[in-house]
């Protein structure tokens, strides 16, 4: 018998994770486009390493999503 | 501005009109009833005329943003937008009809003035439950 208020909530946790993972990839590339903007070095390196940041943030949430969604499967059943 | 993101602005500028004519268009239509005056009936008409115009527009660019950003994903958050927003271009689109159909009849009230109404304050209430929707996204 599958558990309602788990089903509910794993699905809720999933709904956050698809909201928020393009917000990562638009955070990426607002600051690749900032990166280009600057010619001095050290602009350029910060701007880097936060566009890296949320790429790796993005890599966390999708990690994230895939063992919710798998959860999801096996409560479903 | 970066192109890529066209359709992401297009659905916020089209989301925006509606979101913002359909109250101006209610609150316009209760002034009307209380003080008799026919152009503030005008007034809501258009108002609801350029929200309803805006509806296409807002819903081929946020299915656009769904399929695109989302990967089409099926969630609660979206379904909702489905529904709502087909509910809100029904009631949109109809009060339209009526009140084109016959400006007097809306006009002096009675069963298509209060459907009329109806419909428009309907409208309202969907337009303002689909922007509380789409400010989960920002």
């Amino acid at each position: 018998m599958p558990d309602r208020n788990r089903i509910k909530d794993l699905k809720a946790k999933i709904e956050a994770l698809i909201i928020a993972i393009p917000r990562e990839l638009e955070a990426y590339e607002y600051y690749m486009e900032m990166a280009e903007r600057y010619e001095d070095e050290s602009s350029r390196e910060m701007f880097i390493f936060l566009a890296k940041q949320e790429l790796s943030h993005r890599d966390v949430l999708e990690k994230i999503l895939n063992d919710l969604e798998r959860a999801l499967a096996e409560a479903t059943i | 501005m970066n192109l890529k993101k066209l359709p992401v602005h297009l659905h916020h500028i089209g989301s925006h009109f509606t979101n913002g004519l359909f109250p101006v268009a209610s609150v316009l239509l209760v002034m009307y009833f209380v003080t008799g005056d026919r152009e503030m009936e005008a007034a809501a008409f258009y108002c609801a005329l350029f929200g309803t115009l805006a509806i296409p527009l807002t819903y081929l660019s946020g299915g656009y943003d769904w399929r695109t950003r989302f990967q089409g994903r099926r969630t609660a958050i979206f379904t909702h937008k489905l529904i709502f927003g087909v509910l809100f271009f029904l009631l949109a689109a109809g009060a339209i009809a009526l009140r084109v159909a016959d400006p007097e009849a809306v006009a002096v009230g009675g069963g298509i003035g209060i459907a009329y109404a109806s419909a428009v304050w309907l409208a309202t209430g969907c337009a303002t439950y689909l922007g509380h929707l789409g400010s989960k996204f920002i």
